[in-house]
């Protein structure tokens, strides 16, 4: 699948991938320039790909409460919300955020892999279909994130002059959504509208000079050093909740109304997630093995590793047994390529930024 | 891109440079333009003997890691420690600053078996 803006990307020299059945631009400068260049101006990413259902109706609120782990009826409108989708298990099928645009719209963003399955298994059967209904915007539509200190200015002069001021904030205007969120630590907005308006509004944000287009390769660095999931990596349907460090994404009323409830909450954690950064030089990457100190017993696997480009370090984080319980500043170690090399444990996020305000 | 044509490449990307009983060894601008930005390079130890095709080392870009193999036999002298802090001269300067490692080699006949930068310059257009 093509994104509206694929032309305009080979034009400004993306090099091309698949990423969950689209292609999108790999990277345009190269991956370090990039990342750099959204921790120091601004950058612009076609997520065109992520997935965009529109839901409507007066049981839409209650709705996502039995399949999300969000607090939807008590989110406000014009605001957004992180949150996690379980299955009858209790087993995570995806990391998403709601938007509520009013009190009875809403804009459920997924991502792309999941889209398919969430529409399935959540949509086209679901029971309440009288007083709901749902539209798949993901075609119609573009989105795009602009990340990066000078990405107010750069709006405001672009834009239209103002911007969501608050973080996870929502406007809706017209055909227009602009919210406050983002996925690099960064200060930034997402914006989703019109196919044809969108194309122009990415050339429009391209003739900023502080203006580049990042390509997915910074965005999976920027979002990593960030603390932030990424589904196949941290997250995938092997884990519930309590196996991950998302308890804060779990919201505290109506939790009953959620299906699967009881088997994750009954179920003892099975894994932790466990940042590290390499202490001898050596790039860690996905499903490399992780030891104890000694390199003797196996604690679990790498779910990110990478070279991490605002610190200069190898960093990463490992799906690790339940009861291990590394402190930062104690030492594991990686197996690369055989050979077992030291770490240490640390505390997350690599970057802390200005963003990084749970909420 | 660049083909230099003081250098012989083999069908895995590397080059050699032959200097009196030595070849310089690095890989090609295509190899580092297919890789992307590289950020680490794991080296041979010194003094170890090596015969053509077989693996060297790692040379490991944001994207991927990816073997790098012996153009030509012969003993591994000295690496470019230039690398260890500067991976990225792999990207900016492939035949120069870039360079990897230098082997004492064995076969000198091994360098006619080599492909001159207009072959492999052939070879790379097969590939694309």
């Amino acid at each position: 699948m093509n994104t509206p803006l694929e032309t305009l990307h080979r034009l400004y020299g993306g090099k091309m991938s698949t990423f969950a059945g689209w292609e999108l631009p790999m990277q345009f400068s190269g991956p370090l320039e990039e990342h750099r260049w959204v921790r120091e101006k601004a950058g612009i990413f076609d997520i065109s790909h992520m997935g965009r259902i529109r839901v409507q109706g007066p049981s839409a609120a209650i709705y996502f409460e039995t399949f999300t782990t969000i607090n939807a009826q008590d989110l406000t409108a014009g605001r957004a919300r992180y949150g996690l989708v379980l299955d009858i298990q209790g087993r995570i099928v995806d990391d998403v955020y709601l938007f509520r645009l009013g009190p009875e719209d809403f804009l459920f963003v997924v991502n792309a892999a999941n889209r398919e399955t969430i529409l399935e298994e959540f949509f086209l059967h679901h029971p309440q279909k009288g007083t709901l209904t749902y539209q798949d915007i993901t075609f119609d539509s573009i989105m795009i994130a602009l990340q990066g200190p000078e990405s107010g200015e750069v709006w405001k002069k672009i834009g239209g002059g103002t911007l969501p001021e608050e973080r996870n904030e929502v406007w809706l205007d017209k055909n227009l959504i602009v919210s406050r969120t983002g996925y690099t630590g960064e200060f930034g907005i997402e914006v989703i509208l019109p196919i044809t308006e969108g194309l122009g509004l990415w050339e429009d944000l391209l003739s900023d000079p502080r203006v580049k287009p990042i390509g997915l390769a910074a965005r999976d660095s920027l979002r990593f050093e960030a603390g932030y999931m990424l589904y196949g990596h941290e997250l995938d349907r092997t884990l519930r909740p309590q196996d991950t460090s998302l308890g804060w994404a779990i919201r505290k009323k109506r939790l009953e109304l959620l299906r699967g409830v009881e088997s994750f909450q009954n179920m003892p954690p099975k894994y932790r997630l466990l940042w590290f950064t390499m202490e001898e030089k050596a790039v860690p990457r996905q499903g490399y093995p992780v030891f104890d100190s000694a390199g003797e017993t196996k604690l679990g696997s790498i779910s990110s590793g990478m070279y991490s480009p605002t610190n200069d370090i190898f960093a990463g984080n490992a799906r690790v047994n339940w009861d291990f319980e590394g402190k930062p500043g104690d030492p594991i170690s990686i197996e690369i390529r055989g050979v077992k090399k030291a770490a240490r444990v640390i505390a997350p996020p690599l970057y802390p930024g200005g963003t990084q305000k749970k909420e | 891109m660049e083909y230099k044509d003081n250098v012989r490449y083999q069908d895995s990307h590397e080059w050699a440079r032959i200097e009196g009983d030595v070849a310089v060894i690095g890989i090609s601008d295509y190899a580092q333009d297919s890789l992307g930005d590289v950020v680490f390079v794991e080296f041979p130890d010194l003094g170890k003997n090596l015969t053509k095709g077989q693996a060297f080392g790692v040379v490991e870009s944001v994207k991927a890691a990816s073997d790098v193999f012996m153009p030509m036999t012969g003993e591994i002298i000295e690496i470019n420690v230039l690398l260890k802090d500067n991976p990225e001269k792999i990207n900016q300067d492939p035949f120069g600053d870039g360079w990897i490692m230098k082997v004492k080699i064995s076969q000198p006949d091994e360098y006619d078996t080599l492909m001159s930068a207009a072959d492999y310059q052939e070879y790379v257009k097969g590939l694309d």
